[in-house]
């Protein structure tokens, strides 16, 4: 069976698994590149059954090397491990606990490793940080159900459903809110037996259970979580036994753990992957730490950074820099940079020795997708394999190919600042897709409606209609074109300003009032995106936006970013009838053990934009819907209404 | 141990039992075949949430040294996969270690993977096997595994007593449509709970057999079947539920106490 097909099941167990990538040191305690808990090495003198005579020089003490472990390095018996029980002092046999498959003898060059005092294989606790060697261990945990399946490697220690504050799109407002998870576990006694790469050889074996609990030595042992990356899988335990195949899976990184607490409960907390454009050291451009060697005056043609090395490690063959209130174009050589002086409307000045040299951002009539996956992956390092670039491109076909974008950035700036300037300001969609593991950027449009979501569907005590009239918008004054790249805070910082109104909602017919908003641009020039940003932004704000709340069945689940219809009693129109409508869907929450989602829409109030078709086009009812969506067809001027009846295009 | 046979009804003749005494806890033990990351111990450590998983292959052994001849007259097992396999079970017997001298007391062949309570002849020696023989190679595990002497309750169920094998601890949650539709149902499993009576307690029973078996319960789960010599596959794997009661003397003979319990089948 598959996803879809379990969660259609009329009768169904929910199941959740979660997945944490920790790390795990790739090597073996004591053994090469190792040199940790090594006590003595050299070249035994024989060896028998159970026994090795280790070299003539080794330590004297009787029982010195008990519970250590005696390894042939090389030379006969070679990679062989035997723990010691005892050891003579005079005589430098040391007795092993099982007899060795191979018996050494006066060729093998052994080693004494300290095991009882090993590690436990991450860097927090590592003796040789010389020679650590970061790999991954992922560790799963899963509900504690009685269907749990038992040869998975899971821990079952889930005990409530995952708590999710949902991530909220705002579409052509701002980048939202991120999705937080929490995951809920019990603690308990543990054997340490898979977890302790030396459990057998601790000097309190077998009675690992007794010493601390399981998440109590988890959180001590794996102190570097934060940004790892997890997974959380929603699913069902079918009928016809366990797969994986039955789960979504999400992707989050690792955000904090905590406890174990006063009831034995711990959390870990997981973030969506747009949480690191949050973080400090997401900026944009990154610091500099070049500095003037020397004073330059205004008319220079070159400059000089310091430290020496600093030009090839941090400044690219060319670009722009800022020094002071003033932007330069350059090329370099080593730590010299040629310059042109006086960019983007600064004035060129004298400089003193020690200024910083700023490296800046500086697309030129680049696309806003590509300024975007830059900004994304080159400063907040999120992985390139997000960002599903194809369905990008397609986007920016069909409706940003306009949106060519030059400006600088000349100094550090917050990712999650530069982002959310750019939804506002080219009026995008950006979020985080979880099930699909993927960034997803759409423009602020009209879409393909998914599916209909009426009251056979609807849970039932569940639907809430809302009418937000703060958020409602009849002019945008939108500042662009910027005259300098230091000032953005008012009019006469920008070359220019267009009014965009909706002179009927303002009327005394509709809401009889003015709603402003500004836009003071860094990253728009042309009057072209300025008008469609404008124009989409006031058909989706000119009314009051209408937001519903309600929730429906798992089986009818839909994601963030949907176009559906809702067609429900409890939304009427004027003739008392469940009209039927399009939304958005801007944030979903599964609920109830993920029996349920808990949706929040925002009506999608677009009419369709229409260009002229090509003879070639079908008629309407065999055309495509990106076909629909982007040419126009005439409609019956008698039902006015298209021949399936579908809205006709309107002509404003 | 001792079993109490009280004669009369036919509850009195074959009442329920439990199984706690595991030899495996006890002796050396040693496994033909251990999976990267899965231990011999976890086979008889009475945790659910950890299993011996063999490697792939036909035939699959669990071995104990019990050190001396030791009785055991019941093989009980849980969270297992041997029914899904197709596995056949024989519960073997030995005086040199299997090297010559190589026994089976009984065979088994799990219909399903529900827990198993199976009854044995009482014998007498010091190495003990669990032998697994599938037909095609596969890879077997074990959850708990016990080999030990089973300790009949003192008297059948009675009047109210709960049939705990056909217990359901579910948590149900139901999803109506604002029409009224029935859209669908989650069903999360929780096993089994229940209780099992220690009734009509002799002071014999109770100063021994009762005091020995609740010193275990205490700490640990145990074995628990409601008709072994019948029904070896309608067994459960339970815990006692919170603080255990106290028994009660119910005349001058007997003593009598309810344990609560939860659990699973499988």
């Amino acid at each position: 069976m598959t996803y879809s097909a379990e969660k259609s099941r009329l009768s169904k167990e929910p199941f959740v698994i979660v997945e944490e990538d920790l790390d795990e040191c790739a090597n073996e305690y004591g053994v090469s590149p190792c040199t940790a808990g090594i006590q003595s090495t050299g070249t035994a003198q024989a060896g028998a059954s159970t026994t090795i005579t280790l070299a003539s020089g080794d330590s004297a003490t009787d029982d010195i090397y008990n519970t250590m472990t005696v390894r042939i390095t090389s030379g006969t018996g070679s990679g062989q491990e035997r723990k010691i029980t005892d050891y003579v002092g005079s005589t430098k046999v040391a007795t092993v606990s099982v007899a060795w498959d191979t018996n050494p003898d006066n060729t093998s060059v052994y080693a004494v490793i300290d095991r009882p005092n090993a590690c436990y294989k991450q860097y927090g606790n590592c003796q040789d940080r010389t020679n650590y060697v970061k790999t991954t261990k992922t560790f799963k945990f899963c509900t504690k159900s009685a269907n749990a399946p038992l040869d998975q490697g899971f821990i079952p220690c889930i005990t409530q459903h995952p708590t999710t504050t949902p991530s909220k799109i705002i579409p052509g407002k701002s980048l939202g809110t991120r999705t937080v998870v929490d995951i809920r576990m019990q603690d308990f006694p543990h054997h340490d037996r898979g977890f302790d790469p030396y459990f057998e050889d601790r000097t309190w074996y077998p009675n690992a259970d007794q010493r601390g609990t399981f998440f109590g030595k988890f959180h001590a042992r794996n102190k570097y979580y934060q940004s790892r990356d997890c997974r959380v899988k929603f699913g069902f335990i079918s009928p016809d036994g366990f797969s994986e195949d039955d789960f979504v899976t999400h992707y989050y990184v690792i955000e904090e753990m905590n406890g174990p607490d006063a009831n034995d409960m711990v959390t870990h907390r997981f973030n969506d992957v747009l949480k690191k454009t949050n973080y400090d050291r997401a900026q944009c451009p990154m610091a500099s730490q070049g500095k003037l060697s020397a004073d330059i005056l205004a008319a220079a043609g070159s400059l000089t950074l310091t430290p020496a090395g600093i030009g090839n490690s941090e400044y690219p063959a060319s670009g722009y820099v800022s020094v002071d209130s003033e932007t330069m174009a350059f090329t370099r050589v080593a730590d010299v940079l040629t310059l042109t002086r006086a960019q983007y409307g600064t004035t060129a000045a004298d400089h003193t020795a020690g200024a910083t040299v700023q490296l800046g951002y500086a697309p030129v009539a680049k696309n806003v997708i590509d300024v975007v996956y830059e900004i994304l992956v080159d400063y907040a390092g999120i992985d390139s394999a997000l960002i599903p670039y194809a369905d990008w491109i397609q986007e920016k076909t069909d409706y940003l190919s306009i949106y060519n974008l030059t400006t600088i950035v000349h100094e550090p700036t917050g990712v999650s600042t530069l982002l959310n300037e750019l939804v506002v300001e080219c009026g995008l969609l950006i979020a985080w897709d979880e099930q699909n593991q993927e960034i997803m950027l759409k423009a602020v449009r009209s879409g393909t409606t998914a599916s209909v979501i009426n009251d056979g569907k609807i849970i039932k005590g569940s639907f809430s209609v809302k009418d937000k009239p703060n958020e409602r918008l009849s002019q945008i004054w939108y500042h662009y074109d910027w005259k300098t790249p230091f000032d953005r805070s008012e009019l006469q910082d920008f070359n220019s300003t267009n009014i965009y109104a909706d002179a009927e909602s303002e009327s005394a017919n509709k809401y009889g009032e003015t709603r402003q908003e500004k836009i003071y641009s860094r990253w728009v020039t042309a009057t072209g995106i300025v008008a469609e940003v404008a124009s989409r932004r006031l058909k989706r704000y000119k009314d009051n936006p209408k937001y519903i709340e309600t929730q429906i069945d798992i089986k009818d689940a839909v994601k963030i970013g949907d176009y559906i219809g809702i067609e429900s009693d409890r939304n009427q129109d004027e003739s008392g009838d469940a009209g039927l409508e399009g939304y958005q869907v801007i944030s979903v929450k599964n609920i109830d053990k993920y029996s349920k989602q808990h949706l929040e829409l925002m009506f999608q109030p677009f009419n369709r934009y229409g260009l002229i078709g090509p003879d070639s086009l079908p008629d309407y009812t065999s055309a495509t819907q990106v076909q629909k969506d982007t040419y126009a067809w005439i409609c019956d001027t008698s039902t006015l209404l298209m021949s399936n009846g579908d809205d006709p295009y309107v002509i404003q | 141990m001792s079993i109490i046979s009280t004669g009369g009804s036919p509850n009195k003749t074959t009442p329920p039992a439990v199984a706690y005494s595991n030899i495996f806890e006890s002796g050396t033990v040693t496994a033909s075949s251990e999976a990267t990351g899965y231990f011999k111990e976890n086979a008889y450590d009475w945790r659910g949430d950890d299993i011996l998983l063999f490697d792939s292959g036909t035939t699959h052994t669990l071995t104990v040294d019990y050190g001396s001849a030791v009785s055991v007259d019941v093989f009980c097992l849980a969270y297992h996969n041997l029914g899904t396999l197709g596995a056949t079970v024989t519960i073997r017997y030995s005086t040199d270690n299997f090297a010559a001298d190589d026994n089976v007391l009984v065979t088994l062949s799990p219909s399903d993977d529900r827990v198993i309570f199976k009854p044995m002849t009482s014998t007498l020696k010091r190495y003990w096997r669990i032998q697994i023989a599938l037909g095609a190679a596969g890879q077997p595990y074990i959850g708990q595994a016990l080999l030990g002497e089973m300790l009949e309750l003192s008297h059948g169920p009675v009047d109210g007593d709960e049939s705990v094998y056909d217990s359901h601890m579910d948590e149900i949650i139901n999803n109506t449509a604002q029409n009224g539709n029935f859209l669908g149902r989650s069903v999360i499993y929780q096993g089994v709970e229940g209780a099992i009576p220690f009734r009509f307690m002799q002071s014999t029973y109770l100063r021994g057999d009762y005091r020995a078996f609740i010193t275990h319960a205490r700490n640990k789960p145990f074995f628990y079947s409601w008709r072994p010599t019948l029904y070896d596959e309608e067994a459960v794997i339970c815990w006692t539920k919170g603080r255990v009661p106290t028994p009660k003397a119910t005349n001058t003979l007997y003593y009598e106490t309810v344990i609560p319990i939860e659990g699973r089948k499988s």
